[in-house]
């Protein structure tokens, strides 16, 4: 997951006053500090940079306009979330492609030496250890492919990009127990394929 | 890998590991007692973690591979389009109460100038037709002359003429 960019302690609720009294400069903030993370979050349902590079542009942009709209009290992340999640339901509407969230999701990094290498821990670099870790992150990724679209997004929400729970409902619209009933099937249907290949 | 850990009976499964690494939901589970003994297991559970992370870059695409630069120049173009749409709008809310003040304000002013020229009407018609006795109010006659002037204001508000015999034109 990448990191939130800045400093947390700035004060987000001055800077929304700031910028509903029309500085836009101070918005400046939430575009460096959740740019990254929007757009890998608006990935996770499109699938194609390039959209979710527009998903993340558009959902700053809305998030402008209609500052005078946030309600103080709840997290400007997850409302800017939520904006950002409705923008690419509304895509893949447009588009036909509701399809999305029943079909296989397409694996970009299949290709040999394609995973980040040094995800794997720096601390023993043997070639045993670097197979051993190969071997998981193949049987990972696996058992990854066997969720369906919308497990994966939600596994992905939570996991990869370690929103809570309550953040995931919030930005999703689905309640909670929705959410967890999508997460524990998911980790059921991973350790049951990892059960596989182990026997 | 596996023929380190298996033929124990002991050793924690891939599934085991899996699940310490990604918990399903809430809190993590608390670690096995085997961890702590077994340094192979122990090895194959950061190596379950370190591979979540792998998976969480590859399910990320090629966003994954960019560049903090790239990153940078994404962020400026958002900052750039959001300079280019001037200020944010007012809020609906306050727009919505705005609205809501105003509509009530339009309803009450609608209804006292209905409740107030439905009995003028009246009154002034009766004005008309009897005319009250001197002496019968106790009102002073600048009193009076005010009230008149109301009533005939009220008369015309209420869609009366001035040349129909009502005596207005007479008293304008």
């Amino acid at each position: 997951m990448i990191p939130r960019e800045t400093d947390s302690d700035m004060d987000e609720a001055d800077l929304i006053r700031q910028v509903r009294n029309g500085n836009a400069d101070a918005f400046e903030h939430f575009v460096r500090t959740y740019q990254r993370r929007l757009t890998r979050i608006a990935y996770r349902f499109l699938r194609d940079a390039a959209e979710a590079d527009c998903a993340a542009q558009e959902s700053f942009l809305r998030a402008y306009q209609n500052i005078g709209d946030f309600r103080e009290g709840s997290t400007f992340e997850t409302w800017l979330t939520r904006i950002c999640i409705n923008w690419c339901k509304d895509r893949l509407k447009r588009r036909r492609r509701v399809v999305f969230f029943h079909e296989a999701p397409v694996r970009e990094s299949d290709e040999e030496g394609d995973e980040p290498e040094e995800r794997a821990p720096a601390s023993d670099p043997s070639p045993e250890r670097r197979a051993m870790g190969r071997e998981i992150r193949e049987r990972l990724a696996l058992a990854l492919d066997s969720l369906s679209p919308r497990q994966r997004v939600v596994f992905g929400l939570k996991h990869f990009e370690e929103m809570s729970i309550p953040e995931i409902a919030a930005s999703t619209g689905l309640d909670e127990g929705t959410i967890k009933s999508h997460l524990f099937r998911a980790a059921r249907k991973i350790r049951e394929r990892l059960a596989e290949f182990q026997s | 890998m596996d023929e380190e850990r298996k033929g124990t009976g002991t050793h924690l499964s891939d599934a085991e590991l899996f699940a310490l690494a990604a918990p399903a939901a809430g809190e993590p589970e608390a670690l096995p007692a085997h961890l702590s003994l077994c340094r192979d297991c122990a090895r194959a559970l950061r190596e379950w973690k370190a591979a979540m992370a792998a998976a969480g870059e590859a399910d990320a695409g090629e966003l994954a591979r960019r560049s903090p630069e790239e990153w940078r120049a994404r962020e400026d173009e958002t900052l750039e389009a959001i300079r280019r749409a001037g200020r944010p709008r007012h809020s609906v809310r306050a727009w919505r109460w705005g609205f809501a003040a105003a509509a009530s304000l339009l309803l009450a002013v609608l209804a006292l100038t209905v409740h107030r020229a439905a009995p003028s009407a009246v009154t002034t018609a009766a004005a008309h037709a009897t005319p009250a006795p001197a002496g019968a109010s106790d009102m002073t006659p600048a009193d009076e002359a005010d009230d008149r002037l109301l009533r005939d204001a009220s008369y015309l508000a209420g869609g009366g003429d001035v040349d129909s015999g009502s005596g207005l034109e007479s008293r304008l």
